[in-house]
């Protein structure tokens, strides 16, 4: 069985860990504690996976991210 | 000068002074440039649906990077995007993995949201200077375009790795370029300023 497609924000070296966590709780509605637990992994680990669902999704997800200026990529499907 | 954000009542707010308020009208203009987008004149609604279709379809139209190489006439030859794209559209950046329809998407719906942040915050960077204030539904515009500002700067100075990020000033080899590091400095404590003033809001203070 195939993983469902994921929504992966990587690391770099401009965007603010204060940034990066607003737009998880803005975007995403993460309460404070799970948006500071990701941007900690996107920071710490070079990537986290914000959201997990269909392709369609997970596509309005990265565009959005990319929208914020974060770098953002699909994964999942059957490419695992 | 520039102060920090601040929420009061159902508006954020700052307070800046005219040298710096026509500083970074400039900065949005050039930024606007950059990202190839036209921010329409002031009596267009960017609320309006189709409006926005239109900036969607449109998509951008980057602006090429002057290069130091020049033709027959030693006119300089523009020939390559400006580097600071790269950072504005993220689709663009090829060590991500994106298939050519998602980045085709990703790059032509990035063009209305940019243009509607970036007429947001400079409709209320035109007024006169003093305190400037926005609603709370335009705090989005206010980050989107301070991030950018800084994405573009960072593209300008360099910042490729979390230790430039760190030593901005190491890498500023020229007045213009110092200058370019104190504002991205700047700006990067007046965007954490905001994201500051927009958690107190949440929290109800």
């Amino acid at each position: 069985m195939s993983r469902p497609w994921r929504t992966v924000v990587h690391d770099d070296p401009v965007n603010l860990m204060s940034y990066v966590e607003w737009v998880f709780r803005n975007y995403f509605s993460f309460d404070a504690a799970t948006a500071r637990a990701k941007m900690l992994e996107v920071h710490n680990r070079g990537r986290s996976v914000v959201a997990e669902g269909s392709r369609d999704m997970m596509e309005t997800h990265v565009q959005a991210m990319h929208s914020y200026g974060l770098q953002a990529s699909l994964e999942g499907g059957d490419d695992q | 000068m520039i102060s920090s954000f601040r929420s009061s009542g159902w508006k954020f707010e700052f307070d800046i002074d005219d040298d710096s308020r026509s500083v970074l009208l400039q900065l949005i203009d050039d930024l606007a440039h950059i990202a190839g987008v036209e921010l329409p004149d002031d009596d267009v609604d960017t609320s309006d649906p189709l409006w926005q279709l239109e900036q969607d379809f449109a998509g951008p139209k980057f602006a090429l990077y002057q290069s130091d190489s020049s033709d027959d006439d030693g006119e300089a030859t523009p020939t390559t995007l400006d580097p600071a794209v790269y950072y504005l559209y993220p689709a663009l950046n090829e060590g991500i993995d994106l298939d050519d329809d998602l980045r085709r998407q990703s790059m032509s719906n990035l063009n209305g949201v940019k243009v509607r942040a970036y007429t947001h915050v400079k409709s209320r960077l035109s007024g006169p200077a003093g305190t400037i204030s926005f609603p709370e539904d335009e705090v989005e515009s206010w980050m989107v375009t301070l991030n950018d500002l800084r994405l573009v700067i960072a593209a300008r100075l360099g910042i490729t790795e979390d230790h430039d990020a760190e030593n901005v000033g190491d890498l500023a080899d020229s007045d213009t370029a110092q200058h370019q590091a104190q504002f991205y400095q700047h700006l990067s404590w007046w965007l954490d300023s905001l994201i500051r003033a927009s958690q107190r809001r949440q929290r109800g203070y």
